[in-house]
C-alpha cells in the first residue's frame, strides 16, 4: 500500500492519495472543523459503455440502460434494501450514472463509521434475481416517462442524436421502456463482474477525518480483485454532423436551444482542460463581449451557458439556453467564434475570464460533496485537483489563442430547439 | 464557526454577521421583505432585477459585470421569493476571500461597497430608472416566469398553492403577473425603491473571515439619511377548510401530476409547528418515509412521492408524478398514508429515521456559506432564531404523541391534478 500526501500552495490545502492493496484508489480530502463528511464510491462505467471484452475475450453487447438499471439494483441485498440500513444511520445517500460512470454516495454528520461501512458492503454485494429485476421495470420506466416531459433533457438528446452518427453518447443514459425489458440477472452480473472491480474504480471521502478513519474500514470491507483488462468498443465515428438542425414542439413557453461544436474526439490533457475552461468564460460569462451581442439584441437571458462535454470517444463543447430566436443567437454565437479567431482574444478578456476561472476553482474547494464529485470526475481522466488551478494561474494568451484554433469548428455544428406547440 | 451577533442598525433594519474562517469565499446578503400584495409584487419583482443589472457607478451590464470578473467572478445575485405573506427581495454579493487571490490582493472590503451601491445609488434620472434597462429586465422576467412552465413538476405545486390560497395574500405569485410587469413603467420602479428604501424589513447577513465592522458602518450611515416606518411581518394562517376543491388541467406530457394540499392548522412563530415538521418528514420527507416507502418502492406507483411543509404558512402538500392510470389509485394509497399517520400507526423506527435524517440536515447546513446565511435568515420570522444544535434538540424532545397530534390537524384542502392528454 502506497501513500501520498499532496498539498497546494495556493488553497493551503491537502489531501492523500492511497493505493489500496485491495487494487481501489482512496482519496482522503480532510476538512477540518466541518461538520458534514462526504463519501462517494464510484465506477469508470456508464451508459455509454454498451459493448466491451474482458481479457481480451469475445467482445459482449448488452442492452441500453443497463448501467443505470444496475445502479438502482445495486442498492437490494438478499436482507433488505441498503436506503433501509442508512436510515439507522441518518445518512443521506443517493446514486447516479452518467455517460462514462456510474457513482454511489453519501452525506452524514453523525454515525460516519457505519455509513461508510454500509456503502463499501452494498456496492460490493451484487444480489440481482428475476424477480428483483422485473420489479424496478415500473419504477424506471416512470423514470424514464418523467425525462419525456423535459425539455431541457429532449433539447440535448435531440442534439446528440443529430450529433453522432453511431457513438452511443447519442442513447438516453436511463434507456427506453423497450431496451430495458431485456434486462436480465446474467446481464447485470455481466456487467457488475467486469466495470465493478475495485481497479477500475475510486472510492473519495472528504470531511474532518483522517487516514487511519478511512483505513481502518477500508482494510475491514474491501475485497481484493484481480487487476482485468477491459477494452471499450465503440463503433468508428465520422467527423461530420449527422444533421445541422433539429426541433421539436413541447408544451413550453419559451424557447430552448443547445448548439453543440462537435470535435475529434482525443484524450484531454490537464493543461488542455484549463485552456478550454478560460476560453469557455470567455465565451459565456456576462462580462464577455459575445453575452454583450448577445443581450443588447434580446436574444438570451441568464439561463445562457456554455460547457465542455467530453468522454470516451466524444468531446464536444454545448451552448445552451432559452432564446426567443434560436436561429439568430446561433447564428451569432458562431460569428463571434469566427472573428475571435481571425483576431485573436484580447488581454484584457484573457486576465478577466482567468480571474474568473480561477475564483471559482478555489471556491469550489469549500463544499465537501464538491471535492468528492471532482476527485472522482479527475481520478477517471487523469486530472489532478490542484494542478489544474495550477494550470489556470501560468496560463498565457498564446496558450488559449493556440487553443481556441484547434476547437469550436464552426462548420461542424448542431443547432437543437425545442419550440412552444401552437 | 462563531455565533451570530446581531444589531439594529436603523428602524427595521438588522444586520447580522458571522465569523468563519473555513471557507474559502465570504457573502454579504439583504433580505428585503415588504408585504405581499396584488398592486406592489410585480413592480417590487422587476425593481430586484433592475437594482443588480447595473446601478449609477457601474452603469451598464458589461460594466458591472466586468467589476464582477476582476473581483475572481465575484457573484451579485437578485431573486424573489415568498416568506409566509411577506414578499422577499434578496441581493447578495459574494466571491473569494482576501487570503485566496492570486495575487494577494484585498478584495473583501469591496462587496460591502458594491451592496451599498447596488442598494443606494442605482441608476436614477429625473426621478426615473433607464427605459432600456427596464426594457431588458422585462424581458428577462418575462421569460423567467414562462420557463416555470416549462419545468411540470415547478407548475404543478405552484399552481396547487395558487388554487388552494386564491383568495389569501400568499395565493399571489411571487413576481405578481405578465400583464402587470408589461405595463409598469420608469416612474413606477422608481416610486417602489423609494418604498423601499423607506419602508421594507431589512435582514443583512455578513459570512466569512474577514471584519463586518467596515461593511456594516457604510450601509448604517447610506441609511442614516433615509426617514423609515418600517413595516411588520406577519403571515394569516387558515385553521379550518369548509370545502375541499378539485382541480384538474389537461396537458401534453407523458406522465401525469398529482398534487395534495393540507391545512396544517399550526405554523411558526406556534412551538407545535416543530412537531408537524417532523411529522411531514416521516410522512414523505426522507427515502425512507411512509410515501417513498409504500407508495414508491412497494407499489411502484410513482417516481417520486414526497411531501413539504411551509411552516410560515401552515400548508403541507404532497407531490408526485405518477401514470395518468394510476392516479386514481395513487391518490387513495397517498391517503391512506395520511390516515395511517392520524391513527398513530408509526413505528419507532420510522420516527427515529426522520428524526436522524433531518438533523443530519441541521448540523450539515452550516458548512456552506450560502447554508449559513439561508439558515439564519429562513428563521426571522420563527418563535426563535435557533443555532443548528438548538433546532436539534428541540426535534429529538418530540414525541410519538405530538407527532400523532400534529397529523390529526391536518385537512385536506385542494388537490391539483395535471392529466395528461
Amino acid at each position: 500500500m502506497n501513500i501520498q500526501e499532496i498539498k497546494s500552495k495556493r488553497t493551503l490545502d491537502k489531501y492523500y492519495r492511497i493505493n489500496h492493496d485491495s487494487g481501489l484508489t482512496i482519496y482522503l480530502f480532510p476538512k477540518k472543523d466541518y461538520n458534514s463528511k462526504y463519501a462517494i464510491f464510484g465506477t469508470k462505467y456508464g451508459s455509454v459503455n454498451n459493448a466491451f471484452s474482458l481479457d481480451n475475450g469475445e467482445v459482449t453487447f448488452v442492452p441500453d440502460g443497463i448501467a443505470h438499471y444496475l445502479e438502482h439494483k445495486l442498492f437490494e441485498s438478499e436482507d433488505g434494501d441498503a436506503f433501509s440500513r442508512y436510515a439507522k444511520t441518518g445518512a443521506n445517500a443517493n446514486a447516479y450514472t452518467s455517460f462514462d460512470k456510474t457513482c454511489y454516495l453519501f452525506s452524514c454528520t453523525e454515525n460516519f463509521d457505519e455509513s461508510f461501512e454500509i456503502l463499501l458492503d452494498f456496492v460490493q454485494s451484487p444480489y440481482f434475481t428475476e424477480e428483483t429485476v422485473a420489479k424496478e421495470q415500473g419504477i424506471i420506466g416512470q423514470e424514464i416517462r418523467m425525462y419525456d416531459d423535459s425539455p431541457e433533457w429532449c433539447v440535448m438528446f435531440n442534439m446528440l442524436r443529430n450529433m453522432y452518427h453511431n457513438h452511443p453518447v447519442k442513447i438516453d443514459i436511463a434507456g427506453t421502456v423497450e431496451s430495458i425489458a431485456k434486462i436480465t440477472p446474467d446481464y447485470l452480473y455481466q456487467c457488475y463482474n467486469t466495470f465493478y472491480n475495485l481497479n477500475n474504480m475510486v472510492l473519495c471521502v472528504a470531511g474532518d477525518l483522517t487516514v487511519e478513519d478511512i483505513l481502518k474500514k477500508a482494510d475491514k470491507m474491501l475485497k481484493p480483485c484481480e487487476k482485468h483488462t477491459i477494452e471499450n468498443y465503440f463503433e468508428d465515428e465520422p467527423y461530420q454532423v449527422v444533421n445541422n438542425y433539429v426541433e421539436q414542439s413541447f408544451p413550453v413557453s419559451v424557447p430552448l436551444f443547445n448548439l453543440g461544436f462537435k470535435d475529434e474526439a482525443h484524450k484531454i490533457t490537464q493543461k488542455e482542460f484549463a485552456e478550454i475552461e478560460i476560453i469557455l468564460s470567455i465565451l459565456s460569462s456576462p462580462a464577455s463581449e459575445l453575452y454583450k451581442r448577445l443581450d443588447d439584441a434580446k436574444l438570451i437571458n441568464q439561463s445562457f451557458d456554455n460547457e465542455f462535454f467530453a468522454g470516451p470517444g466524444y468531446n464536444s463543447v454545448i451552448f445552451s439556453g432559452e432564446s426567443r430566436s434560436p436561429k439568430e443567437t446561433a447564428e451569432m454565437i458562431k460569428q463571434y467564434i469566427i472573428e475571435l479567431k481571425e483576431k485573436g482574444i484580447s488581454e484584457d478578456a484573457f486576465e478577466t475570464a482567468k480571474k474568473e476561472v480561477y475564483g471559482d476553482s478555489v471556491i469550489s474547494l469549500n463544499s465537501v460533496d464538491n471535492i468528492c464529485n471532482t476527485l472522482a470526475d479527475f481520478h477517471f481522466n487523469d486530472i489532478d485537483i490542484f494542478g489544474i488551478i495550477d494550470d489556470i494561474t501560468e496560463c498565457t494568451l498564446d496558450d488559449v489563442n493556440n487553443r481556441l484554433k484547434k476547437m469550436l469548428d464552426v462548420n461542424n455544428c448542431t443547432l437543437s430547439v425545442v419550440l412552444p406547440k401552437e | 464557526m462563531n455565533t451570530l451577533s446581531q444589531k439594529e442598525i436603523a428602524p427595521g433594519v438588522i444586520f447580522s454577521s458571522i465569523k468563519d474562517s473555513r471557507f474559502k469565499s465570504m457573502k454579504i446578503s439583504a433580505n428585503i421583505f415588504m408585504p405581499l400584495s396584488e398592486e406592489t409584487a410585480s413592480v417590487n419583482a422587476l425593481l430586484c432585477y433592475m437594482l443588480v443589472r447595473c446601478c449609477k457607478k457601474y452603469p451598464d451590464f458589461t460594466t458591472l459585470s466586468k467589476k464582477l470578473s476582476s473581483l475572481y467572478g465575484a457573484d451579485l445575485n437578485g431573486s424573489v421569493s415568498k416568506m409566509g405573506d411577506m414578499q422577499c427581495l434578496n441581493i447578495s454579493v459574494g466571491g473569494i476571500d482576501d487570503r485566496y487571490t492570486m495575487n494577494g490582493e484585498c478584495v473583501s472590503e469591496e462587496f460591502g461597497k458594491l451592496l451599498c451601491e447596488i442598494l443606494f445609488n442605482p441608476k436614477v434620472n429625473n426621478d426615473e430608472f433607464c427605459k432600456e434597462d427596464m426594457e431588458q429586465e422585462k424581458r428577462q422576467l418575462l421569460d423567467m416566469i414562462d420557463s416555470e412552465f416549462n419545468d411540470k413538476r415547478v407548475y404543478a405545486s405552484q399552481r396547487l398553492v395558487e388554487i388552494m390560497c386564491d383568495s389569501e395574500l400568499y395565493g399571489i405569485k411571487r413576481c405578481g403577473t405578465k400583464e402587470q410587469i408589461n405595463a409598469l413603467t420608469v416612474k413606477d420602479i422608481y416610486k417602489a425603491w423609494k418604498n423601499m428604501l423607506k419602508t421594507a424589513h431589512f435582514e443583512i447577513m455578513f459570512v466569512g473571515d474577514s471584519n463586518p465592522e467596515k461593511a456594516c458602518n457604510v450601509i448604517e450611515n447610506s441609511f442614516s439619511n433615509i426617514e423609515r416606518t418600517p413595516v411588520d411581518l406577519s403571515t394569516d394562517v387558515v385553521y379550518s377548510v369548509f370545502d375541499t376543491k378539485d382541480v384538474t388541467e389537461e396537458m401534453d406530457v407523458a406522465q401525469s401530476k398529482l398534487e395534495i394540499g393540507f391545512r396544517t392548522a399550526c405554523a411558526e412563530p406556534e412551538e407545535e409547528a416543530v412537531a408537524t415538521r417532523l411529522m411531514c418528514s416521516i410522512l414523505g420527507g426522507t427515502a425512507h418515509s411512509k410515501l417513498f416507502n409504500n407508495v414508491r418502492e412497494k407499489q411502484s406507483l410513482c417516481y417520486y412521492c414526497a411531501s413539504r411543509f411551509f411552516r410560515l404558512k401552515g400548508i403541507m402538500i404532497i407531490e408526485s408524478g405518477v401514470e395518468t392510470a394510476n392516479i386514481e389509485k395513487a391518490k387513495s394509497a397517498i391517503l391512506k398514508e395520511v390516515e395511517e399517520m392520524k391513527k398513530g400507526n408509526i413505528t419507532d423506527f420510522e420516527i427515529e429515521s426522520a428524526k436522524l435524517a433531518v438533523t443530519n440536515s441541521f448540523y450539515g447546513i452550516t458548512d456552506t456559506v450560502t447554508g449559513i446565511v439561508s439558515w439564519y435568515s429562513t428563521q426571522i420570522m420563527d418563535a426563535s432564531i435557533d443555532t443548528p444544535q438548538e433546532a436539534a434538540e428541540k426535534i429529538n424532545a418530540v414525541t410519538k404523541e405530538q407527532i400523532v397530534n400534529a397529523a390529526n390537524k391536518l385537512q385536506l384542502d385542494t388537490i391539483f391534478t395535471l392529466k395528461s392528454k
